[in-house]
């Protein structure tokens, strides 16, 4: 099969800035992106740099951009790319937000691996036990082994709509990783890792958008180990400051009038006794309420319907857990 | 007929106030029957934990289910809410069965699994019909440049959207703006995060998204915005004053519900769709099709 | 110049192991790799680890096992300890949060693999190495021990005849650079990217086998190379034990199992040499040709497949467009092991004071002639720890000593002359990487003759002698890839050199070495191991 690849092709030792090469090659019908960029570097340039290993999905070194597309170069056909490709070609780039090193290499450690070990994400396991594993169900282990799929491959972070604005916020990956440990039922360290986990920057300033689980290659659906950890972190009392205010106050307006009161939500979020928040909303509630695009005042917020049996679920939930 | 039992959420009731009677209008004037679901709950937004949210959906849904009818959202959020929750109690019956028992027994309902949730958008391109929407327009927005805003969970994920029976949910909007005679606006940014969920815990972060979006949309020239999602609004037209000075720059991009786009289109006026309540002021868009207006009726 | 306890190479199982296990003997440690640990080619096994914990198994049924596979060539001491101590490692894994697939009772499950009298190795659906992997890597982090990755080993420093330190290029910089230490463990893995047709991550290329061989160290049972049955023709990528543990058969082209023929019922699960054996003399015909062979697993149910076999059932639908459980998946052996390698101690010590050996580079005479199914990470977890105390104990009472910068400059000096060679030429490093792995697919595989293995080693000799006249575009700079897969090239070319020498000069069948020339095991002069040494630049067994 007959192939161009279009890559991007830079050299920080001469340049300041990349471009992009054609090659034409050719390869087997089932050849991978990852096979492509091997046969270019023997048939064309041996100075092309690029990462892969295991060659089969499970190292997670080989993610690019195919098409501007974040994917995994060893699990991507170029057949399958071609179609794909503007006028038959395929176009192979660095992950994005990450910074360019050579060619497709790109800073895989500040982009991902670093803030990884940054989250703590280690069993600490309890050594009271005896000489025989711990008695778990088959059906925990394999939701951990969903969770504990991913290769760190990199491309929620790259799909992230938090990091596009802010590199400094730790991301889906490093965060699956840490749902992965504080679900484990081996692990003794919840509470410490759901604190920290806890901090600025983390869990709490999500978006909850489900791009990281789109961009997922496997089934580890980290936006949805995300919402896990808040329900965690919430149900052990775990944090403070306004992004738990506000997901209690909005648990509490719901449970009680079965929907949300958003003045309430607004006040409780920046806190009753928090003169300067407050004193913040002002202007943004003052402008609304002159356009009178603006919730009911709060002591008018009423009951829905209904509300006594939404309370009965609500009340039963936490008896339950 | 279309017929629906109607979840308008809490929003449209609560920030974004004109919403809900700029919805009830279109629908009733398109000859939707209404029938508005008053005693069920928020869906939980992805706030709440899913512990209690399924059993609060599943609780609507049997409602609806009672009824005999589809559920209509006007909510992006309360649709991907609620729509996750509807797969994830239709494909696993154990799992709605002991929802039912725990939760909704005692209510003496049983949710079945055979409740449809669509959002108004998603109505009017399959349910209704474009073609049959472009028939009802009398003022056309010709010439009027519209950027398209989704909300997440029109987007993702994607087993919610049920794409292999509706491949064409992420594109109703573009159609549903050309057929209204507008101009739709291609931005990187209408199938992003407003920024909305995050403007408690990290505002920056927040509002630099709400300036990305409504920035991006009036570089690429856009006169307007038009959001299914009043979460969206709340954040692309509440926020936008704040977005201003967080960027050091003047954007004033007005920001439509979907509802009051169409209900321009087919005859109500900016009043009926109580569009001074937006914080950023619709009048220069108003002005524009007063003018398309004006010439269509006076062609020189 | 800081000088470090204990120097591991290598950020696989066996590298992470010996790692932690240094550190927790109170050890200083730092963990040098070419590329980050999470990228391992340990990521990609499939299969499990070996341990005697199943309802009517023992440890004794578990060694016997083990030296039955080895075909005579075990040590049984070795065997004895890696039996013995397989409990207290795999349920330290297991609590460091491994998810090792469980039983109705919620402890461990248990598969067949080849070999093994009955089912024996725990697993983790079919993605264990990734799984271990990470978790090594977690207590890696929690250690606090440094890594640095993208280096890549050039030379072992020696001086006063001992081990004290490492001289690696720096890929992201480009500096040859020295990093000293008490105590160094080579756990750089096999060479099977000698190979066309191999399981081997891109990474195997021998480099720490042949940084000791170049400085005397034997390597022992060089030929025997481990063929896995069943991997995708082309690419080698294997599709896991576990299929044929769980019913998946090896079939011809008329969908007529291979087993059915007289004397090779139960062929799935018959040691994995018999197998590819077996294999490969069925898919050369009469007239020298090739036919195909193929893995049904038809016969696999479903729920089965989403528990035991998802990760390899996605490899096939990404790569082959094939549903696992429908049709016929072509197969082939490929490269999967190397056995041979550095000879070592049964605490991983080499001849050299200070340098350790352990994993897939090292070789003790543990497994002999054939490694069973599941003992491999099994290998890299006792010999790995036990290699992470006899090195921490070493480096405690060793007493450091500056090494010059002379090592480096020698290194920086041979990578220059590369250069200076020019790359004008017609020749290039790529043509003779693809002659050497077709070379020792077509003579050195899976069925060896001595006509074929005396033209492989004139091959190689032919590709050394080529290898000598190329050169590089330059030295040093950012991520210079080019040097890297020179440097991996010129090591590939003396593991396989020591390879076939080896085969050569073991005149019978045992295990992994089939000779069609010598089809018996020869107990009366073979029931021994071989050892090659470099000497002169050429191969000699000893």
């Amino acid at each position: 099969m007959e192939v161009t690849l279009k890559i991007f092709r830079y050299d920080p030792d001469k340049e300041t800035k990349g471009n992009h090469s054609e090659y034409a090659i050719d390869v087997d019908e089932n050849a991978t992106v990852l096979d492509g960029l091997m046969e270019v570097k023997s048939s064309h340039d041996s100075s092309l740099s690029f990462k892969g290993s295991c060659r089969t999905g499970l190292c997670g070194d080989c993610s690019v951009q195919v098409n501007g597309k974040g994917t995994v170069a060893c699990r991507t056909t170029l057949a399958k790319a071609v179609k794909k490709g503007k006028d038959g070609v395929v176009s192979v780039d660095p992950l994005y937000p990450a910074k360019k090193i050579k060619d497709l290499i790109y800073n895989q450690n500040d982009f991902l691996l670093e803030k990884y070990k940054s989250m703590k994400p280690w069993v600490v396991s309890n050594l009271a036990h005896g000489a025989r594993e711990d008695e778990v169900s088959d059906s925990t282990i394999k939701e951990l082994q969903r969770v504990m799929s991913c290769t760190m491959c990199g491309l929620c972070d790259q799909g992230c709509l938090v990091i596009a604005v802010d590199e400094q916020y730790v991301g889906p990956a490093a965060l699956n990783k840490v749902y992965r440990v504080v679900m484990d039922p081996r692990d003794s360290s919840k509470r410490e890792k759901l604190e920290f986990a806890s901090g600025a920057r983390k869990v709490w300033d999500c978006t909850h958008c489900f791009e990281a689980t789109a961009h997922c290659p496997k089934d580890v659906r980290p936006t949805e180990s995300i919402f896990e950890l808040r329900d965690m972190a919430i149900k052990h009392g775990i944090g403070h400051g306004r992004p738990v205010n506000h997901h209690k106050s909005f648990a509490a307006s719901v449970k009680n009038d079965g929907w949300l009161d958003e003045t309430r939500l607004a006040i409780e979020t920046e806190g009753w006794f928090n003169l300067p928040g407050l004193l913040k909303l002002g202007p943004v509630g003052l402008r609304a309420f002159m356009k009178r695009k603006a919730p009911l005042p709060y002591f008018l917020h009423k009951k829905r319907k209904g509300a006594d049996a939404i309370k009965r679920i609500f009340n039963k939930w936490e008896r339950e857990s | 007929m279309n017929k629906y039992a109607f979840f308008p959420g809490c929003v449209a009731k609560g920030g974004c106030p004109e919403l809900y009677p700029a919805a009830v209008k279109v629908a009733n004037k398109l000859g939707f029957d209404l029938v508005e679901m008053e005693d069920v709950g928020c869906t939980g937004a992805g706030v709440l934990s899913q512990e209690v949210s399924d059993p609060i959906n599943a609780r609507t849904l049997a409602k609806a289910e009672v009824l005999g009818l589809p559920i209509m959202t006007i909510c992006s959020t309360c649709q991907g809410v609620i729509g996750k929750a509807n797969l994830r109690l239709q494909k696993d019956p154990e799992y709605r069965e002991k929802i039912n028992r725990d939760y909704l027994a005692e209510e003496g309902l049983e949710y079945q699994g055979t409740t449809d949730v669509k959002h108004m958008l998603w109505i009017l391109g399959e349910d209704y019909g474009l073609e049959k929407l472009k028939e009802q327009v009398v003022n056309p927005l010709t010439g009027v440049k519209i950027a398209s805003f989704y909300g997440c969970y029109m987007r993702r994920p994607s087993d919610v959207l049920q794409l292999d029976q509706f491949p064409d949910r992420k594109k109703y909007l573009e159609a549903t703006i050309e057929i209204l005679g507008g101009e739709a606006v291609a931005t990187k940014g209408k199938g992003q995060c407003c920024g909305f969920p995050i403007l408690s815990a990290n505002e920056r972060n927040s509002l630099e998204m709400c300036g990305n979006h409504t920035i991006e949309a009036k570089k690429k020239g856009a006169d307007v915005m038009v959001t299914p999602c009043p979460l969206c609004h709340l954040e692309l037209d509440g926020m936008q004053p704040r977005a201003e000075s967080h960027k050091s720059q003047k954007i004033q991009l007005p920001v439509l519900h979907l509802p009051q786009l169409v209900g321009l289109a087919i005859g109500f006026t900016p009043k009926d769709m109580k569009m001074e309540r937006h914080i950023v002021s619709t009048k220069s868009f108003e002005k524009q099709i007063q003018w398309i207006e004006v010439l269509s009726k006076n062609p020189v | 110049m800081k000088n470090h306890d204990v120097i591991v190479i290598g950020g696989g199982f066996a590298g992470m192991n010996a790692a932690i296990t240094a550190k927790l003997n109170g050890s200083e440690v730092v963990l040098i790799t070419k590329q980050h640990p999470l990228r391992s080619h340990s990521s990609s096994s499939h299969s499990g680890v070996n341990v005697a914990l199943n309802d009517g198994d023992s440890v004794e049924q578990h060694i016997q096992d083990t030296v039955e596979s080895g075909d005579g060539l075990c040590d049984s001491d070795l065997v004895e300890k890696l039996c013995r101590e397989a409990q207290e490692e795999v349920v330290r894994l297991d609590r460091w949060g491994v998810p090792f697939s469980r039983n109705e009772s919620g402890l461990l499950d248990f598969v067949r693999f080849g070999g093994s009298s009955i089912a024996r190795t725990a697993f983790a659906g079919d993605a264990a190495g990734h799984f271990i992997l990470q978790v090594l890597y977690e207590q890696i982090m929690r250690l606090e021990i440094p890594v640095l990755q993208d280096c890549l080993v050039l030379s072992l420093v020696i001086s006063d005849d001992k081990c004290r330190g490492v001289c690696y290029y720096d890929i992201p910089t480009g500096k040859t650079v020295i990093e000293q230490g008490n105590a160094v463990i080579l756990a750089t893995g096999g060479a099977n990217q000698m190979f066309g047709t191999t399981s081997s991550a891109f990474s195997a290329t021998g480099d720490g086998m042949a940084a000791a061989y170049r400085q005397g160290v034997p390597l022992m049972d060089m030929e025997f190379v481990q063929f896995h049955p069943t991997s995708l023709p082309g690419t080698g990528l294997v599709i896991t034990e576990m299929a044929r543990s769980l019913g998946g058969r090896i079939v011809d082209k008329n969908n007529k199992a291979l087993s059915a023929k007289s004397g090779l019922k139960g062929l799935e699960l018959m040691n994995r040499n018999v197998c590819s054996q077996v294999m490969t003399q069925a898919m050369t015909t009469k007239d020298g040709g090739n036919t195909e062979l193929f893995l049904d697993c038809s016969g696999i149910k479903k729920d089965v497949i989403k528990r035991q076999l998802y990760e390899t059932a996605a490899m096939l639908k990404d790569l082959q467009g094939v549903k696992i459980a429908e049709g016929l998946i072509p197969i082939t052996p490929c490269a999967h092991r190397s056995l041979g390698g550095i000879k070592v101690s049964a605490n991983g010590a080499t001849q050299i004071p200070g340098l350790f050996a352990t994993g897939g580079c090292s070789c003790s005479g543990t497994h002999g002639a054939n490694q069973l199914g599941g003992n491999a990470l099994l290998d890299n977890l006792v010999y790995g720890r036990a290699t992470g105390i006899a090195s921490s104990d070493y480096a405690a009472s060793a007493v450091a000593k500056e090494v010059s910068d002379s090592f480096a400059e020698d290194q920086r000096k041979s990578l220059r002359n590369l250069v200076s060679r020019g790359t004008s030429g017609k020749d290039s490093q790529t043509a003779i990487r693809s002659d050497l792995q077709k070379v020792m697919n077509d003579k050195v595989g899976v069925i060896r003759h001595k006509d074929a293995l005396m033209e492989a080693q004139k091959t190689v000799e032919s590709l050394q002698d080529r290898y000598d006249k190329v050169g590089l575009q330059k030295y040093g700079g950012t991520f210079n890839t080019e040097l890297c897969s020179m440097v991996e090239l010129g090591n590939l070319l003396d593991i396989a050199g020591a390879t076939v020498a080896s085969a050569l000069a073991r005149t019978e069948s045992r295990g992994n070495h089939y000779r069609s020339d010598y089809p018996k095991r020869d107990d009366k002069q073979w029931k021994k191991h071989t050892l090659v040494y470099r000497e002169n630049s050429s191969h000699v067994v000893k």
